[in-house]
């Protein structure tokens, strides 16, 4: 048990600071290039093959961790030690509940692809990105330089108000899985909603219903050759039962949040370079900047993770189950094999939707200009705040008027 | 002793984890009682002690209060905290001078003398008569009871050198920061102890 716990921690390491981290700076970098009709990073090469600039990462690595570590004068030696520390950690430590696959059975033996699998993982997010805060406020005090004051006194203001409007995001979807079991959203997420049955079981499909009356007025109208196959097809649709089908409003508002928690543009108020020269990294060089830059890209990626596992259906794959892929491959292949091409499937279906995710947050990040300050506070206090408790009372009532039905 | 020594139990990850979150919340939360002068530093201890105690609700059980202590403590209340730090520019000056190196040593080794003293006395009068009867030793001189009172347990044997260990431990734990920290004198010791 302590062998596969410590592969599955190796492995998700592995995959973020190895692989996802500098696919991000990449995705960022020529994302930007193609939207400013660039071409963006391709100068970095070995042997002469660039691979389009995906070798570019590791010569900033190394750029960073050659240059001169500088503290100021002044500056408080330990905090400004621990401040980029603090950012890192608390942004990596997030993967420990995001899973990036189901549950498999392998005979006897089983297996969750999530390094902890705990009834509070929602919650440890949430706390993670509180802890993040004070990697900002620690930054912008110990530095002993004005901008850098200001750039953490506003950074911690955001983040604190972000995180506000985060977790309130998440409730109508924690009420509707009844669940803060990351693992447990992602399996109630692979099935898929029938529109046609949801109306029958609330009464308004069925013999006599507006719908069959509908439905004999068009047979009526069409052709049979083209009203059979279009009433099955009606009939037969259906669409996963992702969070973003289910509550929509909570997905913009979630990513809205989780994005400005990040502070990263359009919300990088405590960065904001043409007023604060770098806000609370002013004075940060070689790997402690590193560091926070580095934090700043697991963040995006932890974003997408939960976006992923709560709004995207996880690990699922779309309009197929875990049930029917095994029922598929086992008669042929046998048990071990369908469990395991099953997690494989999985692992790249999340995998493939992370980064789609890290994708869409680079295309926001370069579409808009940057929030005034009470521009930004007015989004969260004046509308996400009551927009997402308007949410709660609509999904409770929801709930409470579908009782048992669903 | 013999239960501290030998038949202790397996240490298992959890103990270890616990002694863990238990050293660091006293540390810090003694560190910033004692030897921070400077209003972050003592802000960043107060912010560790809170953690190593969610640390520590999470290991009973209690994972939901753990984790809302750092939502809550750790990340709402110490950021309005800071917010105040940062914005009031207090100088080192205004908390004293920061305690000299002999002063810290002196302050640790009476703490871990008091804590020695606390727990032998706490251990040995049950496990003292239990070696020496070993030893073919009878040191238990039980005098007969006067009439008409109780006889005097044989745990009195051993309590006055304990006692007198942890007084003189924690008058001079007190006469250690006393200088710098007024209120201290006047609280601790209890006067039980005093």
């Amino acid at each position: 048990m302590l062998w596969i716990a410590l592969a599955k921690t190796v492995f998700i390491l592995v995959v973020v600071l190895g692989v996802l981290t500098p696919l991000t700076t990449w995705i960022e970098r020529k994302q930007s290039a193609l939207m400013q009709d660039r071409i963006g990073i391709d100068r970095t090469a070995v042997a002469g093959a660039s691979l389009h600039g995906l070798l570019q990462p590791m010569a900033d690595l190394l750029k960073l961790l050659f240059k001169e570590d500088v503290v100021p004068t002044g500056a408080n030696r330990l905090m400004h030690l621990l401040a980029p520390m603090v950012a890192v950690v608390a942004a990596i430590s997030a993967f420990a509940v995001i899973p990036y696959g189901g549950r498999y059975e392998f005979g006897d033996a089983r297996l969750s692809l999530v390094v902890a699998d705990i009834d509070w993982g929602v919650l440890w997010v949430l706390a993670l990105a509180s802890l993040a805060a004070l990697a900002t406020v620690l930054a912008g005090w110990a530095s002993n330089n004005n901008w850098s004051l200001i750039g953490g006194v506003r950074g911690a203001a955001q983040m604190v108000s972000y995180e506000v409007g985060m977790g309130l995001a998440l409730v109508p979807l924690i009420m509707v899985y009844g669940t803060l079991r990351l693992s447990e959203m992602g399996l109630a997420q692979d099935q898929t909603l029938s529109p046609a049955g949801l109306l029958e079981t609330l009464g308004l499909g069925g013999p006599g219903s507006w719908l069959a009356s509908l439905g004999a007025a068009l047979s009526g109208l069409l052709p049979a050759k083209v009203f059979g196959p279009l009433a099955s097809a009606v009939q037969q649709f259906s669409i996963p039962a992702w969070g973003l089908v289910l509550n929509p409003p909570a997905f913009v508002m979630f990513l809205t949040c989780a994005m400005a928690a990040n502070r990263r543009p359009p919300f990088d108020l405590s960065e904001s370079s043409s007023e604060l020269v770098a806000g609370s990294l002013t004075e940060y060089s070689g790997m402690r900047f590193g560091f926070f830059y580095l934090a700043e890209f697991i963040q995006v990626i932890v974003i997408a993770g939960l976006v992923v596992s709560i709004f995207l259906g996880g690990w699922t794959i779309p309009w197929i189950s875990q049930p029917e892929i095994i029922g598929t491959v086992r008669p042929l292949l046998g048990e071990g094999v369908a469990s395991f091409s099953c997690l494989v499937l999985h692992t790249l279906s999340f995998f493939g939707k992370l980064l789609g995710v890290i994708w869409l947050q680079m295309l926001i990040r370069w579409s808009l200009p940057r929030f005034r300050y009470d521009q930004l506070m007015d989004l969260c206090w004046k509308v996400i705040l009551p927009a997402s408790l308007l949410n709660i009372f609509a999904t409770a009532a929801v709930i409470l008027a579908l009782g048992d039905r669903l | 002793m013999s239960e501290f020594l030998a038949g202790g139990a397996a240490m298992s990850i959890e103990v270890v984890l616990f002694y863990c979150f238990a050293g660091l919340a006293l540390f810090s939360a003694l560190a910033m009682l004692l030897f921070v002068r400077n209003a972050m530093a003592g802000a960043m201890s107060l912010l560790l002690s809170m953690v190593s105690l969610a640390g520590i609700f999470v290991l009973l059980g209690a994972e939901f209060l753990g984790v809302v202590q750092i939502i809550v403590y750790a990340g709402a209340i110490m950021v309005l905290l800071l917010f105040m730090l940062m914005l009031s520019n207090l100088d080192e000056d205004e908390f004293g001078p920061s305690p000299s190196l002999q002063r810290i040593w002196k302050t640790v080794a009476c703490a871990v003398a008091l804590a020695v003293a606390l727990l032998l006395g706490w251990q040995l009068p049950g496990v003292l008569p239990e070696i020496a009867e070993g030893a073919g030793l009878s040191i238990v001189s039980e005098a007969p009871a006067a009439p008409g009172r109780r006889p005097r347990p044989t745990r009195c044997l051993w309590a006055p050198p304990w006692v007198g260990l942890s007084k003189l431990a924690s008058y001079s734990l007190r006469d250690s920061f006393c200088r710098s920290r007024s209120w201290v004198c006047c609280c601790w010791p209890p006067s039980s102890v005093r």
